[in-house]
């Protein structure tokens, strides 16, 4: 069915171990949120692998405010992937944001541009997400074990 | 090994302008104070009651946050948050959780974050 299902993509689990992915604070990769228009033509979950599932299908959000591409974190931004028990967790020490924004979005897809834009992430909304005129912030949960974007246990 | 996945995204949209401050404080609360109306009287009441308190430190926090404001500032003023959450948090049910020092400092960067990103938008208001 089509829609975003958040997900750890399963390409994503194999590049790992190549060190095709560096999420290394201020040395690492550029990581990008873009957005999902609402309903979506394409399945965006554990199969995608890359921006251009988005792109290809026409999925990508579309307003004022909104660049293909969608959100930039610089490289400085990234949290070092750091453990915590038996678990790693990371994330970035921004929030990605949007201004003077007019657009409509049900989820998204991270992923990295320094690495041919491969996606390390995929994220449901849980429904339709909308701003008019304003700032649309999207407010990534605590770098925690059970609560990161990001983390394998 | 396994991955964890959490999609447990907050949203914080202002129509027709930027984020408040009052809308920051009200935002970065919800993350840590959960108010479910499944939960028993006393912790609801308590929940309300300490969510209201860490909405008031926290506005007086992003109020100070400007274009300038340095990863560092951002740093001190959310271990200055920490500091007067301390008393709120110890005389409230979760009052152990709140000691747990790896959940203080996630709840400091968690809240840093937050503010480095109001930083961010007022750097991209001007």
């Amino acid at each position: 069915m089509a829609g975003f299902t958040t997900a750890f993509p399963t390409s994503t689990k194999a590049e790992l171990p190549q060190a095709i992915h560096n999420f290394t604070a201020t040395t690492g990769h550029v990581f990008k949120m873009a957005l999902g228009k609402v309903t979506p033509t394409g399945t965006y979950g554990a199969a995608t692998t890359n921006y251009s599932n988005l792109t290809g299908n026409g999925d990508e959000v579309t307003g004022t405010g909104y660049s293909a591409g969608g959100f930039a974190w610089t490289a400085a931004q990234n949290i070092t992937p750091a453990a915590s028990g038996t678990s790693a967790t990371w994330s970035w020490s921004v929030n990605p944001s949007w201004t003077t924004a007019t657009f409509s979005t049900v989820g998204c897809i991270i992923y990295n541009s320094s690495a041919g834009n491969a996606a390390v992430y995929v994220g449901d909304f849980g429904g339709t997400q909308s701003v008019s005129a304003g700032t649309f912030t999207v407010i990534l949960p605590a770098n925690t074990v059970g609560n990161a974007i990001l983390q394998l246990t | 090994m396994s991955d964890h996945l959490h999609s447990g995204f907050g949203f914080l949209v202002t129509h027709g302008g930027t984020h408040t401050a009052e809308a920051w404080a009200e935002a970065t609360a919800s993350g840590l104070v959960s108010i479910d109306p499944g939960m028993a009287s006393d912790r609801l009441l308590a929940a309300a009651k300490l969510r209201a308190t860490v909405v008031g430190i926290l506005v007086a926090a992003f109020r100070r946050v400007h274009s300038g404001t340095s990863a560092t500032e951002a740093s001190a003023v959310s271990d200055e948050c920490l500091a007067a959450m301390a008393e709120p948090f110890g005389a409230s049910p979760w009052a152990s959780s709140f000691e747990h020092p790896d959940i203080r400092r996630e709840i400091g960067a968690y809240i840093t974050r937050n503010l480095l990103t109001a930083a961010d938008l007022a750097l991209k208001a001007e």
